[in-house]
């Protein structure tokens, strides 16, 4: 089956592009955070409470080609957006093939997020929370 | 070209198979912490002055067959009880090359696979990290 990539709408005023403070991976949790390019001083958090089953941070000149592949196939505008989810997605494929279908049985969700540098995939079975924190940053 | 495991021993008295304690991806540097199986308290950090060009962890449950792959190929020697590898002429790196339409092909990308005990990591960067002991 063909890929297919949807904007994912987790929470309001997604409308900005955002570039990548950190990404961080401790026995607390799996958590990216997102800094809007432009003014904001809030930020946005997207938590998973437990390592995630895969991920992948890419520069972004690396991944051209999908962007290319999602221009073409979607106008334009629709990398203008950051936050997709990937529905027939070649990446859990992948994990499949590599896991003797293993990880099949897991029900995985992908995540794509776009910065303005970094491209980051994530594929896991359970939802984020994504909230805006209000504070600026210490 | 095929795909070929490097042992990579970037500090004495690596042994085993290590746990990943954390990962830190930030503005400013990218950092892995590992801990021994046997006494936690034993960790070594792993630090890029600089965010990678391309990372990728993932359930070790998950790289089943690749993992398979590399022990139907190589002599135990190289991969048993051990860690930190270099891979050359990695698929991974074929992708990006592939992704980025060659671009990646000009930056001297070298490509690390770290096989813990419950994640496989592959980084791809163009600069050696800083490995040391945390004790």
């Amino acid at each position: 089956m063909e890929e297919e990539w949807v904007h994912w709408n987790p929470i309001e005023d997604l409308e900005v592009n955002f570039s990548l403070e950190s990404i961080l991976d401790t026995i607390d949790g799996f958590e990216v955070l997102l800094t809007p390019l432009h003014g904001e001083k809030r930020r946005l958090k997207i938590r998973f409470e437990a390592s995630v089953a895969s991920f992948k941070t890419t520069y972004r000149p690396f991944r051209n080609q999908l962007i290319l592949e999602l221009r073409e196939k979607y106008g334009e505008s629709f990398c203008s957006m950051s936050l997709f989810k990937v529905n027939n997605s070649k990446y859990i494929q992948w994990l499949s093939e590599d896991s003797y279908t293993i990880s099949d049985y897991w029900m995985l969700l992908h995540y794509a997020i776009f910065t303005d540098n970094w491209i980051i995939d994530i594929v896991d079975r359970s939802n984020p929370i994504v909230e805006w924190l209000e504070n600026p940053a210490k | 070209m095929s795909e070929k495991l490097i042992r990579w021993e970037p500090v004495k008295e690596l042994k085993g198979i290590y746990y990943l304690d954390s990962t830190a991806d930030t503005a400013s540097s990218f950092e892995l912490v590992f801990s021994d199986a046997i006494d936690e308290n034993k960790q070594l950090q792993v630090k890029f002055s600089s965010r990678v060009k391309g990372f990728r962890s993932t359930y070790e449950t998950f790289r089943e067959r690749s993992l398979l792959d590399f022990y139907k190929k190589y002599d135990k020697s190289v991969y048993q009880d051990w860690t930190f590898f270099k891979l050359a002429n990695s698929e991974y790196l074929a992708w990006l090359s592939d992704q980025s339409q060659g671009e990646s092909e000009k930056w001297n990308l070298t490509h690390y696979l770290f096989t813990t005990m419950e994640f496989i990591l592959d980084i791809v960067h163009n600069e050696e990290p800083v490995v040391q002991w945390l004790f």
